[in-house]
């Protein structure tokens, strides 16, 4: 199943943002501010929020975090902010303007984090309370997993590296578990 | 509901609440032109349906449709509906959109459209009553609060929250002031003169609202919330308005970057939010959906106290001077002037004792029997008028303080109370009722004798006032300097001063009265003052041209590793000094001085306009308010009239001639007067047409005067159309003439589209017609 984000589900905290780039929000000067929200502004308009997600009874051990011992019912989820926001913070990189790619790369960051976030309540809200929210990288879970997880949610619209390292790059993959 | 102030506090103690957005450009965006307040009578559906929205995007507060619902806006703006039915209607649609709904009803309550007096034309009473007017209404309808905003006048607002409280102690008050980006309203007070007063004043929150996009109010809003002690609330605009190809107007902000601005005004602790022109309910929707209703964040509010006029303030550390010179007692000349109303005095007076290096000036009229209290409210409104010091108000009678209070713009020092019960209540009431900081004479009926005894007393009276409301920091006592020439023991007071200085109460002395009947008074003054700032003093009444005691203050201050910077508003250019400290007789006797070298079109084109467009730049600058260009507009006006009238008829045609007019249907012209009177100032011939002026009036106007430049203003956004419905009309009539056009709604990429020229200020617009003259000349010559 596939699930497209209103706007709402994937925009951020500005303190968040500023906290990724190590500034105090109260200590934030106009210009910065500024710049922040154009970027911010201009990174909604770059993404192209998706999540593909399946209810799974098991999932291949490889992925299976240890926490998860138990659990019923799985719900696997991709999300992703999709590929022209790489584009445009590679774009900022290639002209030197690299204020701007670094506050356009941690606004995405901090986006998919809100994505991940709005998702996991309406799962919630769906099956209850469940596991923690988990991902490859974390535990027991290698990050190179990742490449299990899209082969097993057949997305092919996801690349997937042997590093773990996936593309489009804000993208993540995630468990939460139900007993 | 029925909303107490307790309750509604407690509303904003648990969590940020919000307001609902613009209501005028939402209604013309929906197509409708006109005065949206008939609407409540015309067209409720219309109302009810916008409201119905607000609340659907999920506000907290919903404001009544009655922004220009009172008296005085109504009958400028031609609507015959009786203000009952228009106030009536709107609070009942409001409530039937709120219906079933945790909705609260604030009665909305915005500027007469007038300034009051000395700016303006009305009185502050007058003011009063409108306001009272209004808000009884819509008390009377059912509102559950009030939220007075887009003020731009501290009087007024003044006025409309006295208006309200009058009529019920227990309804909640929000108060917006309305402030240009450098954080000073057009009628030159600061965010912190406002913040600073509101805090006495009896509302429950403090704000700002409309002119500024989010981005460009976080300054503005980042002192309120450092100044205020109440909750605070804001409410931006989404960005200026901009006109599209089809003639509508849109507003530049989207409702993603408005809310992802609003943060901001979350972390700075705000309590309230909301939106003003050009949000809409899908602006507030997406805001409150994406902020969430959290809980307001802690704020870290300055704790300082400080005294202000309309337009300077002054923070009471580390050591307030106040000036002692206006003072008519026992001066037979000077009460004379004062009983006959000419104030040039008290205004020579203020600005020298400013430039000695006063902070507030003490203003005592001598013996009150022989005044009314129009004597007092006129030399306030003096004082006002050339933007002086803050004032400490020595007045014996209560009632003549209480219509100065009334009057008086900003945070003064009222002088005195001793410390007996019946007094200490009125002086809290006035504290209460109109902002302030009391000084607190050690004394009921007699002055005691012993230091410990006069500390004692003022000990006791600052309980009572704490108890009453009236925090010690807010109070200066006076522990009484008496005349060593009658023998007294000037030890008392020093020692006094240092009990009191332990105990953490701010201590201020008459300082003169040590010397009375004395020879050398400066130096026993000096040395006096020195040992009690040694004590811990904190404030003196004292006079400032006596060269050692002002250097006693800096130099004992410095001994306790206190430095005191003063910045001085001097101009090198002293024609520019003479208009500014309105020295009109100063400013002729230098003009007539130049006459014998110059010709008077020399003087009036090359010397007095060039000063006049310095000032100008002064006033863009943000170094001089507007009411200081005002002023020295009026300054310099009967000296262009007298240069004007030596000048010979052959040179009279070279002065230039420019017609004024705010375009039809349009009611504002404050802006466009005060572009009038800097022009004029500049030695220009005015001619103004007034307000709401058909296209072929103008026409008219312009075959009968020959005008040189035509400057038009236009101030909503359903009117900056007729600009170039003139423009267009002279063009068919094949007349060439620059245009100049200004009003909140234009800006230069309108005036542009239209082919006429922009001028943002007063200041912008003599700068403006300079250039086109010059442009003008180079055609022609």
């Amino acid at each position: 199943m596939t699930y497209l984000p209103n706007d709402i589900e994937f925009m951020p905290s500005k303190k968040m943002i500023f906290a990724r780039l190590g500034v105090r929000y109260k200590n934030v000067d106009q210009y910065f501010n500024k710049k922040v929200n154009d970027i911010y502004v201009e990174g909604m308009k770059y993404s192209k929020p998706k999540v593909w997600w399946k209810i799974f009874d098991r999932v291949p051990e490889s992925i299976m975090p240890e926490e998860f011992s138990g659990v019923k019912k799985i719900v696997v989820f991709v999300s992703t902010l999709g590929k022209h926001i790489d584009v445009r913070i590679d774009k900022y990189m290639k002209n030197n303007e690299i204020l701007n790619g670094t506050i356009l790369d941690a606004w995405a960051s901090e986006a998919l984090e809100a994505l991940n976030e709005s998702f996991d309540i309406r799962l919630r809200h769906m099956f209850g309370e469940g596991t923690r929210r988990f991902s490859p990288g974390y535990g027991n879970v290698d990050i190179r997993e990742n490449k299990t997880v899209i082969r097993l949610m057949k997305i092919e619209s996801i690349k997937v590296f042997e590093s773990g390292v996936m593309i489009p790059r804000k993208t993540t993959t995630c468990m939460i578990g139900w007993w | 509901m029925i909303l107490t102030r307790k309750e509604f506090l407690g509303l904003l103690n648990e969590r940020i609440h919000y307001l609902d957005g613009a209501y005028g450009t939402e209604f013309f965006r929906s197509g409708f032109k006109g005065v949206i307040e008939i609407l409540n009578i015309e067209n409720k559906e219309m109302v009810y349906s916008l409201q119905k929205a607000y609340v659907e995007a999920g506000v907290d507060f919903l404001l009544t449709n009655t922004f220009s619902a009172n008296r005085l806006k109504l009958e400028t703006l031609k609507v015959n509906y009786d203000l009952r039915d228009i106030n009536y209607n709107a609070v009942k649609i409001a409530k039937m959109a709120a219906a079933n709904k945790n909705v609260y009803i604030l009665g909305d309550i915005s500027s007469t459209g007038h300034f009051i007096k000395p700016f303006g034309e009305i009185s502050f009473n007058e003011a009063y009553d409108v306001f009272k007017e209004q808000s009884e209404i819509l008390l009377n309808a059912g509102v559950d609060g009030f939220i007075i905003e887009t003020i731009s006048d501290l009087k007024e607002l003044k006025a409309a929250i006295l208006a309200i409280r009058d009529l019920d102690d227990d309804i909640p008050i929000i108060a917006h002031m309305t402030f240009n980006k450098n954080g000073v309203s057009v009628t030159g007070t600061s965010v912190e003169i406002f913040v600073t007063l509101l805090n006495d004043l009896d509302v429950d929150v403090i704000g700002t609202n409309c002119t500024l996009a989010p981005e460009e109010l976080v300054p503005v809003f980042k002192k309120i919330s450092e100044y205020s002690k109440k909750p605070v609330s804001v409410e931006p605009n989404a960005g200026k308005p901009r006109l599209q190809r089809d003639g509508s107007v849109i507003y530049k902000v989207s409702r993603e970057r408005f809310a992802i601005c609003m943060e901001d005004f979350i972390e700075m602790g705000s309590n309230i939010i909301g939106g003003c022109c050009g949000t809409s309910p899908d602006h507030i929707k997406f805001m409150i959906e994406f902020l969430g209703k959290v809980k307001s964040k802690k704020r870290n509010i300055l704790l300082k106290e400080f005294v202000s006029s309309r337009t300077k303030i002054k923070s009471t550390e580390p050591f307030l001077i106040i000036g002692e010179k206006i003072n008519a007692s026992g001066k037979k000349n000077f009460q004379r002037k004062i009983r006959e109303k000419n104030t040039e005095k008290i205004v020579e007076l203020a600005i020298t004792q400013e430039q000695e290096g006063a902070h507030v000036l003490d203003v005592n009229l001598g013996i009150e029997k022989l005044l009314e209290s129009s004597h007092f409210t006129t030399v306030i409104n003096e004082l006002d008028k050339v933007s002086s010091l803050p004032l400490s108000l020595d007045i014996q009678q209560y009632e003549f303080m209480e219509e100065a209070l009334k009057e008086y713009v900003g945070r003064p020092i009222i002088n005195s109370s001793t410390c007996k019960t019946e007094q200490l209540d009125k002086a809290i009431y006035l504290l209460k009722r109109y902002g302030g900081i009391l000084i607190l004479l050690t004394m009921k009926d007699k002055i005691p004798k012993t230091a410990k005894e006069r500390a004692e007393i003022a000990k006791n009276a600052i309980k009572y006032l704490e108890k009453n409301g009236i925090n010690k920091e807010r109070v200066f006592v006076d522990p009484l300097v008496l005349p060593i020439g009658a023998k007294k023991d000037p030890y008392v007071t020093i020692e006094a001063i240092n009990i009191l200085s332990r105990s953490g109460i701010n201590t201020s002395i008459g300082l003169s009265n040590l010397s009375f009947g004395m020879p050398n008074r400066e130096a026993l003054n000096s040395a006096f003052l020195a040992l009690c700032i040694n004590e811990g003093l904190s404030a003196a009444i004292l006079n400032t041209s006596e060269r050692s005691t002002m250097n006693v203050i800096f130099g004992s201050l410095m001994l306790k590793g206190i430095e005191i910077t003063e910045k001085k508003k001097f101009f090198e250019n002293p024609i520019v000094n003479m208009i500014l400290k309105k020295k009109e007789t100063d400013l002729k006797r230098e003009i007539e001085k130049l006459l014998e070298d110059y010709s008077p079109l020399q003087i009036s084109q090359d010397i007095l306009s060039k000063a006049m467009e310095y000032v100008g730049e002064l006033y863009s600058k943000g170094e001089i308010h507007l009411p200081e260009l005002i002023l020295a507009a009026e300054t310099v006006s009967p000296i262009f009239e007298f240069l004007n009238s030596l000048i010979e008829e052959k040179d009279n045609k070279q002065i230039t001639t420019i017609l004024l007019a705010t375009v039809e249907g349009d009611v504002h012209d404050i802006g466009k007067k005060i572009v009038g009177t800097v022009l004029k100032s500049a030695g220009f011939n005015i001619i103004d047409l007034g307000k709401d002026v058909p296209a072929n009036v103008i026409l008219s106007a312009i075959k009968k005067y020959n005008p040189d430049i035509l400057g038009l203003s236009a101030m909503m956004t359903t009117t900056i159309g007729k600009i170039k419905e003139v423009k267009d009309l002279l063009k068919n009539e094949n007349i060439k003439i620059p245009i100049i056009a200004g009003g909140a709604s234009m800006n230069g990429e309108i005036a542009k589209k239209f082919g006429v020229f922009y001028a943002k200020n007063a200041s912008d617009a003599l700068k403006l017609v300079k250039k086109l003259l010059k442009d003008i000349e180079k055609v022609i010559g």
